[in-house]
């Protein structure tokens, strides 16, 4: 119990970490053209919707890191089967353009970025 | 080598000749033309007279409106407040107008009321339509209505010119407005088509076509080869063009290019200026309306299949998901839906029905509103995906028009996909047409609104949003201002929304009209449709929004409800 809220700790370090370093220089990893698992984000109102495709890794994402420029990374867990994770209430009072991110965190302890896009938020 | 394949070319020319000769290659021009009867036709001037002189009437607007400014910019200053001011009086007393445009006698832009997001800049040359004093003088005092032209903002349209003079009466530049040529003609079109069942399409006497309901077709002339021309129509065309009015059949392709049919046309001349007249022709070649159906396919179904071909695009690579995309017998086909791609710079990647537009640029496109809508597709695509509303030529309903609902979701940043489906049971299908003197007023109220803010202060103007009496206030439309974070500053039609941040709002199609608005408003403004919760009628109705920035991270916006 205790290993494992110390390994969820550092994966979330791990996370914000990446997060930081977003909004001033964003190294794409070379798992972009060959993601793990397909994601997408979308904004929805105020809220953002991460949706998952596939991926020859999905049955191992065990959270997803939304990370919005200028702000800090948001973790969710990731249900088995899940077809989509919504992030609410993170874009409210978000305008103008952003880079956003979504990393995927799996059961082994990686943590990959599956996906960057520019968002117009307003 | 070459001696064989010379001879060879003679021989295949040889063979053409005698088959021409022979009547077996001939210009498709079947069936024959029918008589018609003088009542017939007289019927068509009856219901084209009302159209000549709707059209009529917006240009006299429109020229006296311009003629009137300019007189008011003699003796003024070229560049400053007092210009800036009665640019942007002009511009909201013009709905049609993109650009209003004051430019010296070097024809240098000295200040301009436009898009935002122009390309043009004071300081910048004019290179189109440039007049001289000499023009001026030959047109009296009449305004200078040009030709067909596109723009160096990439608009293409019609431009209205008046002469400025200093205040020695020497003359001192010019006030030129760029009009939407395309709706100048197309809403009082819809009118007719609605109430007549006729349609309309309209060349300058030179030839060159400046309004067709077939986009495509604005900008050809008429006197150069096209293979679609026939015979009939090339003798119609050039009796059209030599007579000022007349009535004329001939045969020609239906709408959906299909098959040819007799067409029987009435036309007169309009004069909309100094400058080229033009050729107004009603034409009978209509589709018929059909019933409403119920739509075969949901929107869940639709998001579903650009999903699926998401996926595709995202395994496969690019080259792969084009070359699918644009076979028009592709896995990516199903019933009415295909998909579409673009680069968000509005160029067209995908279209497997019309595979000739692939590689030209839509960025400018507008639907028969004149909503730009690969514009509000590509903003929608930026968002990250999701449903966008137009109006479109519905192919398995003889191409009127029809709401459609769209599906968008980016690629990546270059590119988007997307894939549509006809709304037939929608308030604003083919039966019901946005009224174009409304969405007229529309524009005009924003701008007045825009103005208005210049002279008195946003304040001023958000205090008259409020009023019921305010000057600007039109029976059926809802003015409101939004802060560029989302904060409603003024509704009248709901107030318990003023104060509130509107951001997170969404409709059942998952739009954000604020975050929608507020980032058209921000690339300068124009008009997108989409669904608003109606208070009075407690339920969400369709409308027809109008956004233009008013400086100081606010936006002004008005709609009309279009059922």
């Amino acid at each position: 119990m205790v290993i494992s809220l110390v390994i969820t700790v550092i994966l979330i370090l791990v996370a914000s970490l990446g997060g930081l370093l977003f909004g001033a220089s964003y190294i794409l990893d070379q798992s972009l053209s060959d993601p793990d698992v397909l994601v997408h984000p979308s904004l929805s109102g105020n809220d953002i919707v991460v949706t998952i495709y596939e991926g020859r890794r999905l049955s191992e994402l065990m959270q997803l890191s939304l990370e919005i420029e200028g702000y800090a990374p948001v973790v969710k867990d990731v249900p088995s089967g899940a077809k989509e994770i919504v992030y609410s209430s993170v874009a409210v009072q978000i305008t103008g353009t952003r880079n956003v991110g979504v990393r995927g965190i799996f059961t082994d302890g990686s943590v990959k970025l599956l996906k960057v896009l520019v968002l117009k938020f307003t | 080598m070459k001696n064989i394949t010379l001879s060879s070319i003679v021989i295949i020319g040889i063979l053409l000749l005698f088959l021409a000769a022979s009547g077996c290659i001939t210009t498709q021009d079947d069936p024959k033309l029918e008589p018609v009867s003088e009542e017939y036709y007289a019927e068509m001037d009856a219901a084209l007279y009302p159209y000549m002189q709707s059209v009529d009437e917006q240009m006299k607007d429109i020229t006296a409106s311009v003629w009137n400014a300019a007189r008011e910019l003699d003796g003024v200053p070229k560049k400053g407040q007092a210009v800036n001011l009665a640019l942007l009086k002009l511009k909201s007393e013009i709905p049609l107008a993109y650009d209003v445009e004051r430019i010296d006698e070097h024809n240098i832009l000295t200040a301009i009321a436009g898009e935002l997001n122009t390309s043009l800049q004071v300081g910048d040359e004019i290179i189109t339509n440039q007049y001289t004093e000499e023009d001026f003088r030959a047109a009296g005092s009449q305004c200078i209505v040009s030709t067909h032209t596109e723009f160096q903002t990439g608009n293409q349209g019609i431009k209205v010119s008046a002469p400025i003079y200093d205040a020695e009466g020497n003359f001192d530049g010019t006030l030129q407005v760029i009009l939407d040529g395309t709706y100048l003609f197309s809403g009082p079109a819809e009118e007719l088509r609605t109430t007549y069942g006729y349609t309309v399409w309209v060349a300058q006497e030179n030839g060159v076509v400046i309004y067709d309901e077939d986009a495509y077709e604005i900008g050809s002339n008429l006197l150069e080869p096209n293979a679609a021309y026939t015979p009939s129509f090339m003798a119609a065309a050039n009796d059209i063009l030599e007579n000022e009015s007349g009535h004329t059949s001939y045969i020609f392709y239906t709408i959906d290019w299909h098959k040819i049919s007799q067409t029987n046309a009435v036309w007169s001349t309009l004069v909309p200026g100094y400058g080229p007249t033009w050729r107004v022709i009603l034409i009978d070649n209509v589709p018929p309306r059909h019933e409403l159906i119920e739509p075969s396919v949901t929107p869940e179904e639709l998001k579903a299949f650009v999903m699926n071909a998401y996926v595709y695009a995202q395994t496969k690579g690019k080259t792969a998901a084009l070359a699918a995309f644009n076979d028009p017998n592709g896995e990516f086909i199903d019933g009415e839906l295909y998909i579409f791609a673009f680069e968000t710079d509005g160029t067209i990647l995908g279209l497997p029905y019309q595979p000739v537009l692939i590689g030209t640029n839509s960025w400018f496109a507008e639907d028969p509103s004149g909503v730009k809508y690969v514009q509000r597709m590509i903003a929608r695509a930026q968002q990250g995906g999701g449903y966008v509303l137009y109006l479109a030529p519905n192919p398995s309903a003889g191409y009127s028009t029809e709401l459609k609902l769209s599906y968008v979701i980016p690629i990546d940043n270059q590119w988007f996909i997307g894939a549509g489906l006809y709304e037939h049971t929608a308030p604003i299908s083919h039966t019901v047409s946005v009224d174009w003197q409304t969405r007229n007023e529309l524009i005009k109220q924003v701008r007045t609104m825009r103005y208005l803010a210049a002279v008195e202060g946003i304040p001023a103007v958000t205090e008259m949003i409020m009023d019921p009496t305010s000057s600007f206030q039109r029976e059926g439309l809802y003015p409101f201002a939004i802060t560029g974070n989302g904060t409603i500053l003024a509704f009248a039609n709901n107030p318990a929304i003023v104060g509130t941040n509107q951001l997170g709002t969404l409709n059942s199609y998952g739009m954000s009209f604020a975050r929608e608005g507020i980032s058209l408003g921000k690339s300068g403004g124009g008009l997108m449709y989409t669904l608003a919760w109606d208070s009075g009628k407690q339920k969400e109705v369709f409308v027809l929004d109008y956004v233009e920035p008013a400086g100081n991270d606010t936006y002004f916006a008005s709609y009309m409800i279009l059922e």
